[in-house]
C-alpha cells in the first residue's frame, strides 16, 4: 500500500510539471490563434507563411549566410512549407531541426574561421570583389571557406580602418604594420561572437516567435517579461534610474561607458567612465558578479531588478576596488523630453521640439506629452512671438491618445483619425475638447524618421489647413500596435482582472489601420510635406514600405464631418522659398558621402579602402565645416529650466548649452524660419 | 375620416394636461404622471389605427395616420434610435448632448414630415371621395395650444443658447479639477467664443410679449462666465505653474547630498514653497467666490425661466 501511495504521488507530480511546462509550439500556436483574432491584416498559415517566416528566420541567424549551406536552405525551406500546419497542430519538426542545423553549422563555421585566421592574409586577395557580391548561400565546402575569408579579411581592413580613424595621416603600408594587432583584435571578437551564439540558445525561442510575428507585419512583435518592461519603459519619459550606462570591451570587461548628470552614480562622485563593474548586489538579498553574465544578462537583471538601491563594486582604471551604495531616482533625461525656444530674429518664432509621444501609461491622471506642449506654448505666448514651429523630426511616434490631444490643441475640435480594426470596423477619434489654445501660424517639422504618432499629428494639422508641413517625407506607418498578455486564461477585456502567467510572454500585435480624415491612410506613402527641404543628413533614409511584409492600407469608406480652415498660401510660399546656398551644397555633399560609404562597405581591398576612406574623411570635414559656420537667421534663447533650477542645479547649463549650440546648426530650422517669416508676412 | 378624430382630440387634451403642469410650478411627480398618461393615449391611436381597414381597398390615408402616431409615440419615448442613425448622430456630435440634441431634432424633423402627410393624405382622401373639407375655427383648446407653442418656442431658443454656454463652463471645470492645462486652455477659449456667439443671437431672439426677463438672466450668466474665462482661470493656471515650477526645483534640491546644498538652493527652494501656497490661497478664494455668484446666478436663471412659462402660458383645463 505504502509502494502504491508513493507511485501515485511521484506520477501526480510528474504529470503537473508536464502539465506547467509552456513548449514552443504551444507559443506559436497560442500567438498564431491571437494574431488571426486581433490582427488588422491576418493571414493564412499556409506554404507562404510558412517561407516567409523560414527567410526571416535565416535572416535573423545568418544574414550574410556564413553558416547554412545552399542544402541547408533548400532542406529548411523544404520544411517550411509545413511549418503553418505544424503550429497548428503543435508539433515541431520544423523549430528543431532548424536549431538543431544551426548548432552543427554552428560549430563548422567556428572550425572555419579558427584555422582560417591563424593562416598569413592577403588583403588584397579579393580586391577585385566587393563584399555583395556573394549572392545566395554557399553551394560546397570550397565557397564556404571563400566566405569567410572574405569576411575575416573585410574584418581586418575594418580594424585597421579603425585604426586610421584615430591616427589621420597613416598610409597603408603605415597599416599594415598593425596587421598583427588588427588580426588578434578580430579573432577576440569572433571569439565573443562565437560564445554569444551558444549563450544564445536560450533565445533561440524568442527569435523564432519574433519571425513568426514579423510574418505579419515589420511591427508585431513577441516579448518575455524582460523585452515588455524594457518596451514599456521607453515609452515613459520620467524614469527611475540608477545613472550608469555599460558596454562590454573588447577583452571581454563590463565597463561604466557614462555617467547620467543629476543622477546618484553621479552624486557619489565614485563613479567614472572606464571603472570595470565586478559585482552588483541587491538590498532584496540579489547578487550577480559579472563573469557570469553577458551584457543581455545584465540588462535582463537591472530590467527585472524591483529593489531602489544597489551595490556596485568596481575596479577604477588604477585597479582600486571600490563600493558604492546608489539609489534609483528620477533625473532630467535630456533626449526624452520636450524642448522649447524662442528663435529671435526679425520675428520671434517660437520652438517646440518633441522626442516622442510620451505619455503616463499606468497613471490615466497623469498629463503626458500633449499637456506639455500645451503648456510650452502658454509660457511662449507670454514671450510675444507670432508664430511656432513644431519639430516632430526623428520623432518615431508613441501614444496615439497624445497625437489625438496634440491636434486638438490646434484645431476647435472635431475627428482627428479613423481607425480600422480586425473586423473591418471602423472608429474615429476625436479631439475631446473644444477650443484651441492658438490660432498663430505653425510650421510642422517632419523628415524620414518621422514615424507614426508623428505622422497621425502632421497629417491632421494639414488636412484642416492648420499647419504647414516642412520637411522631407515621412516614414510611412500607419498602423498601431499594443501589446497583450498571450495566457489563454487571460480574456479579451481583462474583466477576470487575473494576473497572467508570464511564462506565456506577450505579443505586439498591429490590431489597427489608420486613416486621414481625407479617408486615405499614410501606410507605406508616409506625409508629403507642402515644402520640402533637401535631405542634408549623411545616413540613408529608410521607409516603411520597404521593410517585408509592410501591411497595404488604401482608403476607407465613412462618413467624416470635419470643420475644414481656409486654405493656406502655399503655392505663394512655396513660390517663396529657394533652398540656401548652404542647404545646396550640403545636400550634394550628403549624396557623395552616401556613394562613397557604399563603396567603402563594399571594398575588399585596404588599399582602395583607405583611399575610400581619406575621401570620406574630406567630404565630412567639409561637411562638418559648413555646418559649424553656418549662421542662422535667429539668435535661440533657451527655455528649458528655470533660474531655480540652474541655480540648484549648474550642471543643467550643460544641456541648455548643448540645445542652443545644436538650434544654432539647425540648417533645415533655419530653411524652416525663413519659410515662417513669409508665412507671418501673407497671414497678416 | 372621422375613425381618428376621437384619438386626435384625446392626444391633445392630454398635450395640453401635460404643457399645464410642465409650465406651472406641479410636482415632478405630477408632470411625469401627465407625460405617462399622453404616451399611452398616443400607444392606443397607434394600435387603433394600426388594426383600421382601409376605405375601398385605398390605405394610404390609415397608413399616413399610424406612421404619425407611432413616430409620436418614438419620440414622446425618446427612443430616437428607432428612427434616426444613431452612429451617424454621434460621428457628427461633439459630446452626449449634442447628439441628444441632434437626435431629437432629426426625430422632430420626421415627425414634421410624418404630420404634413397625414395632411396631404387627408385631403387627398376627400378628393378622392368627393368630400368637401370645411376648415372649422380654432377650438379654445386650439388656441391655448398655439399660445403654449409660442411660448415655448422662445423658451426653447433662450434655452439652447444658454445651455451651451453653461456645458462649456461645465467642461472647462472638469478640466480645471484633472489639472490639465491643454484642456483648461482650450475650453477657455472656447467658452469665450461661445458667449459671444450667445450674446450675438441673443440680440436676434423676439422677446415674448416684451418680456426680456430670460434674456436678461441670459445675458449676466454671460458676464460671469466671460469674468471667469478671461481673469478668473488665470488664478488655477498659475497655481498649476508655481505648483509645476516647485517640483523642478524640488526635484533638483533633494537628489544633492545635504551636505552639498548651499544657503541659496535652500532660499530657493523656500521661495518655490512660497510662491506655490501663495498661489494655493489665491485659486481657493477664487475658486470660493466664483462658486457663489455661479450658484447664484444659476438659480435665477432657472427662477426666471419658471416665472416665465407660469407668466404666459394659459392657465384652465
Amino acid at each position: 500500500m505504502r509502494e502504491l501511495i508513493l507511485f501515485t504521488l511521484l506520477t501526480l507530480t510528474f504529470f503537473g510539471r508536464a502539465q506547467n511546462e509552456i513548449t514552443l509550439v504551444d507559443k506559436a500556436h497560442r500567438l498564431t490563434a491571437y494574431l488571426s483574432d486581433v490582427h488588422v491584416r491576418p493571414r493564412k498559415m499556409d506554404s507562404t507563411f510558412g517561407k516567409d517566416v523560414n527567410a526571416l528566420l535565416i535572416d535573423d541567424f545568418d544574414p550574410r549566410h556564413l553558416i547554412f549551406s545552399s542544402k541547408d536552405a533548400d532542406l529548411l525551406q523544404e520544411l517550411s512549407l509545413s511549418l503553418g500546419s505544424e503550429i497548428s497542430e503543435k508539433t515541431g519538426a520544423y523549430s528543431t531541426t532548424f536549431s538543431k542545423l544551426y548548432e552543427e553549422r554552428r560549430e563548422i563555421a567556428e572550425k572555419t574561421l579558427q584555422s582560417l585566421i591563424v593562416q598569413p592574409m592577403d588583403l588584397e586577395k579579393y580586391a577585385r570583389f566587393a563584399l555583395d557580391d556573394i549572392e545566395g548561400f554557399a553551394k560546397n565546402d570550397t565557397e564556404f571557406t571563400q566566405r569567410w575569408e572574405r569576411i575575416i579579411i573585410k574584418s581586418i581592413i575594418e580594424e585597421l580602418l579603425d585604426l586610421f580613424d584615430d591616427e589621420n595621416d597613416l598610409s597603408a603600408a603605415d597599416l599594415l604594420l598593425k596587421k598583427k594587432e588588427a588580426i588578434e583584435n578580430v579573432r577576440v571578437s569572433y571569439q565573443h561572437y562565437f560564445e554569444a551564439l551558444k549563450t544564445n540558445d536560450p533565445y533561440f525561442d524568442l527569435r523564432f516567435l519574433n519571425c513568426v510575428t514579423r510574418a505579419y507585419d515589420p511591427h508585431s512583435s513577441y516579448f518575455d517579461l524582460t523585452l515588455k518592461d524594457e518596451y514599456k519603459d521607453e515609452l515613459v519619459a520620467d524614469r527611475a534610474i540608477f545613472g550608469i550606462s555599460y558596454q562590454r570591451t573588447l577583452s571581454g570587461k563590463m565597463e561604466i561607458s557614462g555617467v547620467v548628470p543629476g543622477s546618484s552614480a553621479w552624486f557619489s562622485g565614485e563613479v567614472h567612465v572606464g571603472d570595470e563593474i565586478i559585482a552588483i548586489s541587491a538590498a532584496d538579498g540579489r547578487e550577480v558578479t559579472i563573469d557570469s553574465l553577458g551584457i543581455d544578462g545584465l540588462r535582463t537583471f537591472f530590467t527585472q531588478l524591483q529593489s531602489d538601491t544597489i551595490s556596485l563594486e568596481l575596479s577604477s582604471e588604477d585597479e582600486e576596488i571600490k563600493t558604492v551604495q546608489l539609489v534609483r531616482s528620477r533625473v532630467y533625461s535630456d533626449g526624452d523630453v520636450i524642448k522649447t525656444a524662442v528663435l529671435s530674429g526679425e520675428k520671434k518664432i517660437g520652438y517646440i521640439s518633441l522626442p516622442d509621444f510620451y505619455t503616463n501609461w499606468t497613471n490615466a491622471g497623469d498629463n503626458g506629452c500633449a499637456n506639455d506642449v500645451a503648456k510650452s506654448l502658454l509660457n511662449l505666448q507670454k514671450e510675444h512671438v507670432e508664430g511656432f514651429v513644431l519639430d516632430l523630426r526623428d520623432n518615431g511616434g508613441g501614444s496615439l491618445k497624445e497625437a489625438v490631444d496634440l491636434v486638438g490643441i490646434f484645431i476647435n475640435y472635431g475627428p482627428v483619425i479613423v481607425e480600422e480594426i480586425a473586423n473591418g470596423e471602423l472608429f474615429s477619434y476625436k479631439d475631446m475638447n473644444r477650443g484651441s489654445i492658438t490660432s498663430a501660424p505653425l510650421i510642422v517639422l517632419i523628415n524620414a524618421q518621422s514615424a507614426s504618432a508623428s505622422e497621425v499629428v502632421a497629417g491632421a494639422l494639414q488636412d484642416y489647413n492648420r499647419a504647414l508641413i516642412v520637411g522631407q517625407t515621412s516614414f510611412g506607418k500607419a498602423t498601431g500596435q499594443n501589446i497583450f498578455p498571450l495566457d489563454p486564461a487571460v480574456d479579451a477585456l481583462r474583466t477576470n482582472q487575473q494576473k497572467e502567467n508570464e511564462e506565456w510572454g506577450y505579443a505586439k500585435a498591429t490590431r489597427m489601420g489608420l486613416y486621414r480624415i481625407t479617408k486615405q491612410s499614410a501606410q507605406a506613402k508616409g506625409i508629403v510635406p507642402d515644402i520640402e527641404l533637401l535631405n542634408i543628413e549623411t545616413f540613408p533614409s529608410d521607409y516603411e514600405r520597404e521593410l517585408p511584409h509592410s501591411i497595404q492600407l488604401d482608403s476607407v469608406e465613412k462618413n467624416v464631418y470635419a470643420t475644414i480652415g481656409a486654405p493656406l498660401p502655399i503655392e505663394r510660399l512655396k513660390a517663396m522659398y529657394s533652398p540656401s546656398s548652404i542647404s545646396v551644397r550640403l545636400s550634394e555633399l550628403r549624396d557623395s558621402i552616401l556613394a562613397i560609404e557604399n563603396q567603402l562597405n563594399a571594398s575588399l581591398s585596404l588599399e582602395k579602402s583607405v583611399k575610400l576612406l581619406q575621401l570620406v574623411h574630406t567630404l565630412y570635414d567639409a561637411h562638418g565645416t559648413i555646418f559649424d559656420e553656418a549662421k542662422t537667421l535667429y539668435t535661440p534663447v533657451s527655455k528649458q529650466f528655470n533660474d531655480a533650477q540652474l541655480l540648484v542645479a549648474p550642471y543643467l547649463e550643460k544641456y541648455d548649452h548643448q540645445f542652443t549650440t545644436r538650434l544654432l546648426h539647425d540648417i533645415e530650422l533655419n530653411e524652416a524660419y525663413q519659410i515662417m517669416l513669409n508665412f507671418i508676412g501673407i497671414h497678416q | 375620416m372621422d375613425y381618428f378624430s376621437v384619438e386626435y382630440v384625446q392626444i391633445q387634451q392630454d398635450m395640453w394636461d401635460y404643457a399645464r403642469s410642465v409650465s406651472h410650478g406641479r410636482s415632478a411627480r405630477k408632470v411625469e404622471k401627465r407625460r405617462a398618461e399622453l404616451i399611452q393615449t398616443v400607444e392606443n391611436a397607434y394600435k387603433k389605427a394600426k388594426t383600421a381597414k382601409g376605405f375601398n381597398n385605398d390605405t394610404r390615408y390609415k397608413d399616413s395616420v399610424t406612421l404619425y402616431f407611432e413616430l409620436t409615440g418614438i419620440v414622446l419615448r425618446e427612443d430616437y434610435g428607432k428612427i434616426v442613425d444613431l452612429e451617424e448622430v454621434a460621428e457628427q456630435s461633439y459630446d452626449l448632448m449634442e447628439a441628444y440634441m441632434l437626435a431629437r431634432e432629426m426625430a422632430s424633423d420626421k415627425l414634421n414630415e410624418a404630420g404634413k402627410m397625414v395632411n396631404r393624405e387627408h385631403r387627398s382622401f376627400a378628393e378622392a371621395n368627393n368630400i368637401t373639407i370645411i376648415e372649422g375655427e380654432d377650438t379654445e383648446l386650439d388656441k391655448k395650444m398655439e399660445i403654449t407653442n409660442n411660448v415655448y418656442d422662445h423658451y426653447n431658443d433662450v434655452y439652447l443658447v444658454f445651455f451651451k454656454s453653461y456645458k462649456q463652463e461645465l467642461y472647462l471645470l472638469d478640466a480645471v479639477s484633472r489639472n490639465d492645462v491643454s484642456a483648461i486652455e482650450q475650453n477657455r477659449n472656447a467658452l469665450l467664443e461661445t458667449i459671444k456667439e450667445g450674446e450675438a443671437k441673443l440680440t436676434t431672439i423676439e422677446k415674448y410679449a416684451n418680456d426680456p426677463a430670460m434674456v436678461n438672466a441670459t445675458n449676466e450668466l454671460f458676464a460671469f462666465y466671460k469674468e471667469e474665462a478671461s481673469e478668473g482661470i488665470k488664478y488655477s493656471l498659475n497655481y498649476l505653474e508655481k505648483t509645476e515650477n516647485f517640483n523642478k526645483v524640488k526635484s533638483v534640491f533633494e537628489a544633492k547630498k545635504q551636505k552639498d546644498r548651499t544657503q541659496a538652493d535652500v532660499d530657493e527652494y523656500n521661495g518655490a514653497v512660497n510662491d506655490m501656497n501663495l498661489a494655493v490661497n489665491e485659486v481657493n478664494a477664487a475658486n470660493e467666490a466664483n462658486n457663489k455668484r455661479r450658484s447664484t446666478l444659476i438659480d435665477n436663471w432657472n427662477r426666471e425661466a419658471e416665472k416665465f412659462t407660469s407668466r404666459h402660458v394659459p392657465k384652465g383645463k
